[in-house]
């Protein structure tokens, strides 16, 4: 293995998606943290008919994906289309760059998924030899090693075409995409008027939000909401109930890594209020899973009860008004701190 | 698990349910081992041979039979003894819409749970009393495939594998949560209602009562 390969490091958390994952990857092997990087933004943003069948999918335009997943670092990413192949890739691990990979796991011989189901997934590539692809995939069951190089371009180039077996991450070809991540310019100093800001800002974009085009905040999540109870079985249902399973999975990724960021701060500074403002983004996080759950197992099972969605979806609103009560006792005792 | 087989008594079912309590010596707690075999409704355990059966999440995943007690035993998890459910073609547990579990009315101080979910369950499990109170008390079930316990629970089981509808996939373990729900009020319970959320599934339902409230109670002879 080469030196970059020693360097890399797996990262991963239960709620957390290839998404998360991949890009904390990058983020550590250039020594910064993923809690302060990507667990600071907290935030709920829905472009109706925008999204992807894809495990890594989250709205970000006009940003690109790992500005908006780190709106307080200069954190940029920008897609590729491998037309060059594997020396595409060869030339950005020369360059010091970490490929992130498109791949299905059906071609993945360590995936559970291995000649099974089809599947979008994201993973690191951190070298190439003339006959492997060394490949970092921290989502369980973790794996970081080398697969041939037939393995790799079959997964890379797969159409992952549909599969009843995942209605919601199939359907949505490989395209030998990469992704490129990177630092772009100095990290701002964690300090107390930085939190400050941090919780300030994401406490803004929430309340009161917009129930526009782009739903925003708890305004957009109260419309998204009512979209979903809205719905009768049948094909447009099963459409919503995929998408609300696709694009819920980072924002309750976000909601959890964005307590784990309150929690270690609060246990930094000292600062009660922070670990109480942790608690109530967790509950938020725990929320969404009543409401996914719910929709996902009338989407695979067949179980069509939008009146305990209604439910679910009203606690989830409940709990972030109280999450969002604390963030702003939490940026007050923040600010006499400082 | 000599407490279980030196001093188990069965009390006379509620409402149709069966329970035993154990109780070890005059001077330790006591558990009431809640049955809850009329209440399975989902396919979480498999074999090998019936893989696809598996409906612990959406993904049609299970934990291993191998891996987990038999049907109608009794175990011990930390100390906690539990009735294994009699699993049938039908469910191995309770997956949570609301059921409501009736339970010998009197004093409890803790509901301990083996239990699943599909990613993190926080959800309110009703306490239901004899003067009319019903507590909402809040339950916290960590994800089945991570094995972090977010909640502070304890793991009940951990496997070494985890159950596809088409295969096994070893090298990927499983955890089922050791759970525990306080119940503050000084009352006599008389009725549990679980959650209302499929992600979260129920193995086992035991009370406990303190040694505490017993002596309280005089029951402790």
């Amino acid at each position: 293995m080469s030196e970059t390969a020693q360097a890399i490091r797996l990262w991963t958390r239960d709620l957390g998606s290839c998404l998360h994952a991949t890009l904390a990857t990058v983020l550590l092997r250039d020594g910064h943290d993923p809690v302060t990087v990507l667990g600071a933004p907290w935030e709920f943003r829905r472009s109706p008919g925008s999204w992807t069948s894809e495990e890594y999918y989250f709205f970000a335009e006009p940003d690109s994906l790992a500005k908006r997943l780190a709106l307080f670092h200069p954190f940029e990413s920008t897609w590729h289309r491998g037309e060059g192949g594997l020396d595409e890739l060869r030339h950005a691990l020369a360059e010091g760059v970490l490929p992130i990979a498109a791949v299905d796991n059906y071609w993945l011989p360590f995936r559970p998924a291995f000649h099974d189901v089809h599947a979008a997934h994201l993973l690191v590539v951190y070298d190439i030899t003339d006959t492997e692809v060394f490949v970092s995939d921290a989502q369980p069951p973790a794996f970081q090693g080398a697969i041939p190089i037939a393995d790799f371009l079959a997964s890379w180039g797969s159409l992952n075409p549909a599969d009843d077996a995942d209605v919601f991450f199939s359907a949505s070809p490989s395209g030998r995409r990469w992704l490129r991540a990177l630092m772009r310019g100095p990290v701002p100093e964690p300090g107390l008027d930085w939190l400050g800001h941090v919780i300030r800002d994401n406490l803004a974009r929430y309340r009161p939000g917009s129930a526009g085009d782009t739903q925003t905040g708890v305004a957009g999540l109260r419309r998204y909401l009512d979209e979903l109870y809205a719905l009768t079985p049948g094909p447009d249902a099963a459409e919503a109930l995929s998408e609300l399973y696709v694009i819920s999975w980072n924002i309750q990724a976000q909601a959890g890594l964005h307590a784990e960021f309150l929690r270690r701060e609060g246990t930094r500074w000292g600062i009660r209020e922070l670990a109480e403002a942790a608690a109530g983004v967790d509950a938020v996080a725990h929320g969404w899973t009543g409401v996914r759950m719910t929709g996902a197992h009338a989407r695979v099972w067949g179980r069509h009860r939008y009146d305990e969605l209604r439910a679910h979806g009203a606690e989830l609103v409940r709990r972030l008004e109280v999450a969002l009560d604390r963030l702003e006792l939490a940026a007050d005792a923040v600010s006499r701190r400082t | 698990m000599s407490q279980l087989s030196t001093h188990p008594a069965t009390l006379p079912a509620t409402a149709g349910r069966p329970v035993r309590s154990v109780r070890a010596t005059t001077s330790s707690p006591e558990f009431l081992l809640v049955g809850i075999d009329d209440l399975l409704n989902n396919r979480a355990i498999t074999g090998a041979a019936d893989l696809g059966d598996g409906r612990l999440n959406a993904w049609g995943n299970s934990f291993p039979a191998e891996e987990l007690p038999a049907p109608g035993t009794l175990v011990e998890v930390a100390g906690i003894p539990f009735q294994w459910a009699n699993a049938h073609t039908e469910g191995d547990n309770v997956r949570c819409e609301g059921q409501i579990i009736d339970i010998p009315p009197a004093r409890y101080d803790w509901i301990y749970l083996l239990a699943a979910s599909e990613r993190r369950s926080e959800d309110t499990l009703w306490a239901y009393y004899d003067d009319g109170y019903a507590d909402p008390l809040r339950v916290g079930v960590s994800d089945f495939l991570d094995g972090t316990p977010v909640f502070g629970e304890l793991p009940g089981f951990r496997t070494t594998r985890m159950h596809y509808p088409h295969h096994v996939q070893h090298g990927l373990p499983t955890t089922m949560w050791l759970s525990r729900v306080g119940m503050p009020r000084h009352g006599r319970a008389l009725a549990l209602r679980l959650p209302r959320s499929v992600a979260l599934h129920v193995f086992a339902v035991t009370l406990l009562t303190g040694i505490d409230v017993r002596r309280a109670d005089g029951t402790t002879a």
